[in-house]
């Protein structure tokens, strides 16, 4: 087991403007993307977190919690409770599909009379609701609103849970393949939605056996799709187009996608997947955030005899002695159980190591329990992501570290501050690059 | 190996493998998948003729019971032994299966099925998939052999995905028969509803772990399920429990004797670190099981698996804890 350098990724931050976090569900990728977004409000930027579905504290900490707000800027208070005073800013964003897709129908429809009809519309409705992929089109839009509107020096974009991995970036080209699909064609149709009759010239077998499905199933869905393609086939044209640019965006040098995940064979394997997709769509990976790693930077002691010996020799090194046996046999069963878990872990992540690409920086966070889920929380995460090489830790802290207010201190036992005061860090950007 | 026997209340066996079907329902993550195929190994142990259902293609149950990695859509149920058999079920393949008893014309049937607009008509109408998913499972539940008077299975248990979906997956039956007044649909949801509130032959059993999100999901599908759904419940799964261990307190006043060696220095730093890391999870877990215990469902409580991977070895060893035979 070797020894890991901490990783530092400030010079990642610095240099993009978007930073795209991507891997599987329950990963720890809102949390990442949250954390990397603070950073952003402590060093002078005015910062964006797109987020999708964080959990009810952080969102809370972030100012999302109530209800259906789906701006919100962090407030001066939220972080002074955290003994912050940030140089920049910090808005999230929560990406709530249902109103995307309803804001998107808006820009494009011509009168509140269609505007109504769409809405009603028991296939849009289903479409917005639960069309898989729908999340993907949703933030890619919001994503493009934030960029056309110049307000963020960075946008930090934590993408939905898929497990197609990459659905997010092929979200744009899926559209426009169904644009110009014959599929589509025929929704577009005005006659379609007239009923069956428009079809029967196109595809006659389609026709007789839709009917049937109809019948058998009872799901009438073919007027309600074309009544709503006729209605929408601007906004289609323009929605296509526009995920188009953004994808292009996404693959140039202003944004840098990094893979979250966890040292689990399943989350790994998921991994697997989204690097082989990054290099399918030529973007490059430029950071790994590896969470819930029990093994640490340092290299493990290894203990190769049984738990009996390894209790005898605890029993005459720890001080003051332990005369209970059974704790004695705990702590001993205790440590060859971990000891287990971080083979395997090492296994895994260095098997995943060789298939990544030169020049990823890489973090790994320590699995952390209780792990705080609000501000404190991301700054523990700081520590891990911008960690500074220990000696010069020390020194810094020493010097740097302001007078601590009652709320830092009560911090304090979660976390070892190491250089947060914005004071003496911010550096803040005269323009983006 | 540190393993924590658990306390069952309750005996799995007399409470989950006397029904027909058995559901596990928890957030993605908690391990549903190990223990559903944990829990088939106690059930074919028992010489129950169990079939494990997986959904929306996964195989990864099948994988944990050392099946191979299907090459297809493993949608024809594959024996693992004599006793136990695992399927995975999609939407789409049981849409055509479907199909394929409603069109007994085989060409025709092929020609629809490659036709785009059907694919996109299968994609587009809600709920679909998940309707007929579940009909695939009631229709695994009559199944007989050909002039058997038994049915095939006498025990399925399903491997639902993560909480929110399943509750879809589960809702639907009730939402076609209520949005279709008559016809086919309407009559098929009825009779999987029959199945699926049947408290003799239906248990929809929660998976959580002790920590914030599953906890918090956790308690609002045991009430949906309850009120809204009216599904007859089975037993509470609370995974991954740590062992009990040295208190922080008392960690707190031990150290390394100064005249120690180095290379016992280290280990028994660590040990004592690593000491410190179990103690601090067994305390965050602690108000989070105190939570689990509103939930007014017998309580089964595994423990954390300090494995390398986990493999058929880890599945075999949950099994017998599930169920001491």
């Amino acid at each position: 087991m070797t020894e890991r350098t901490p990783a530092n990724f400030t010079p990642l931050l610095e240099q993009h403007r978007i930073i795209v976090c991507v891997g599987s569900g329950g990963v720890g990728k809102t949390t990442v993307s949250a954390a990397f977004a603070l950073w952003g409000a402590l060093h002078g930027r005015r910062t964006a977190v797109l987020t999708i579905d964080p959990a009810k504290r952080l969102a809370a900490c972030l100012g999302l919690a109530s209800g259906r707000v789906r701006e919100q800027v962090l407030t001066t208070e939220a972080f002074s409770l955290y003994g912050l005073s940030p140089s920049g800013s910090l808005t999230a964003l929560l990406v709530d599909q249902q109103s995307a897709w309803d804001a998107v129908v808006e820009r494009y429809v011509p009168t509140p009379e269609v505007r109504q009809r769409i809405f009603t519309n028991p296939f849009y409705l289903g479409l917005s609701r639960t069309f898989a992929g729908s999340h993907e089109y949703m933030a890619l839009d919001t994503l493009a609103t934030l960029v056309q509107r110049d307000a963020y020096d960075l946008i930090v974009v934590d993408t939905p849970p898929t497990r197609q991995a990459l659905d997010f970036l092929e979200a744009p080209q899926r559209v426009q393949r169904f644009l110009d699909s014959p599929v589509s064609k025929w929704f577009i149709r005005p006659s379609v939605s007239t009923g069956w009759a428009a079809f029967s010239a196109v595809n006659r077998t389609a026709t007789f056996l839709l009917r049937k499905i109809e019948a058998a199933t009872g799901v009438a869905t073919l007027g309600d799709i074309s009544e709503f393609f006729t209605a929408m086939q601007q906004m289609f044209a323009d929605f296509g187009h526009r995920l188009m640019q953004m994808n292009r965006l996404l693959a140039s040098p202003q944004a840098a996608f990094i893979l979250v995940t966890r040292p689990d064979a399943e989350v790994l394997a998921e991994a697997e997947t989204f690097l082989a997709g990054l290099q399918r769509l030529h973007i490059p990976l430029r950071g790994l955030v590896v969470n819930g790693v029990y093994g640490t930077e340092r290299a493990e002691p290894t203990w190769r005899g049984d738990v009996l010996t390894l209790a005898e020799r605890l029993r005459q090194v720890i001080v003051p002695r332990i005369r209970r046996r059974d704790l004695l046999r705990q702590l001993a069963e205790n440590f060859l159980a971990h000891q287990t878990l971080i083979r395997g872990e090492q296994r895994r992540l260095s098997r995943f190591y060789r298939l990544l690409p030169p020049g990823v920086l890489s973090a790994h966070v320590p699995v952390i329990p209780a792990f705080p889920a609000d501000l404190g929380g991301l700054l523990l995460l700081h520590q891990h992501l911008f960690a500074v090489p220990r000696t010069q830790q020390q020194g810094r802290a020493a010097d740097r570290m302001p007078e601590p207010s009652p709320a830092q201190r009560k911090e304090e036992k979660n976390i070892t501050k190491s250089d947060y005061s914005p004071r003496s860090r911010a550096r803040p950007r005269s323009s983006p690059p | 190996m540190v393993v924590v026997q658990p306390r069952p209340r309750c005996s799995v066996s007399q409470i989950l493998f006397t029904k027909r079907v058995l559901f596990l329902v928890g957030k993605g993550g908690v391990g549903k998948t190990t223990l559903a195929a944990a829990l088939a190994l106690a059930a074919a142990r028992q010489e129950k003729r169990t079939l494990l259902v997986e959904l929306e293609n996964n195989t990864r149950a099948a994988c944990l019971l050392g099946l191979p990695p299907p090459l297809g859509p493993a949608s024809e149920p594959r024996a693992v032994s004599p006793t136990l058999s695992t399927v995975s079920v999609s939407g789409q393949a049981a849409l055509e299966e479907y199909l394929r008893l409603v069109f007994p014309a085989q060409r025709l049937l092929r020609t629809i099925l490659e036709n785009r607009l059907y694919q996109y008509f299968v994609a587009a109408a809600p709920g679909l998939k998940e309707l007929l998913s579940m009909g695939k499972i009631w229709y695994e539940e009559q199944k007989h052999e050909q002039g058997a008077e038994r049915p095939q299975w006498d025990l399925l248990i399903v491997d639902m995905p993560a909480t929110g979906h399943s509750l879809q997956y589960l809702r639907m039956p009730q939402a076609a028969f209520t949005t279709f007044a008559s016809g086919m649909v309407h009559r098929e949801a009825e009779r999987i509803m029959a199945l699926f509130r049947d408290p003799t032959k239906t248990a929809v059993n929660l998976v959580a772990v002790p920590e914030e999100l599953s906890v918090s999901e956790t308690l609002e599908a045991y009430h949906q399920l309850r009120a809204e759904l009216q599904l007859p419940l089975g037993l509470l799964f609370i995974n991954r429990v740590h062992p009990p261990t040295v208190s922080l307190t008392m960690l707190a006043h031990l150290g390394v004797a100064p005249r120690a060696r180095p290379q016992d220095r280290h280990l028994t730093e660590q040990a004592l670190q690593r000491a410190r890391l179990a103690a601090a999870f067994r305390e965050a877990q602690a108000p989070f099981l105190r939570c689990l215990d509103a939930i007014p469902l017998p309580a089964v409580r595994l423990p954390f698996c300090f494995a390398e991977a986990m493999a058929l070895p880890q599945v075999e060893q949950l099994s017998r804890l599930l169920e001491p035979s």
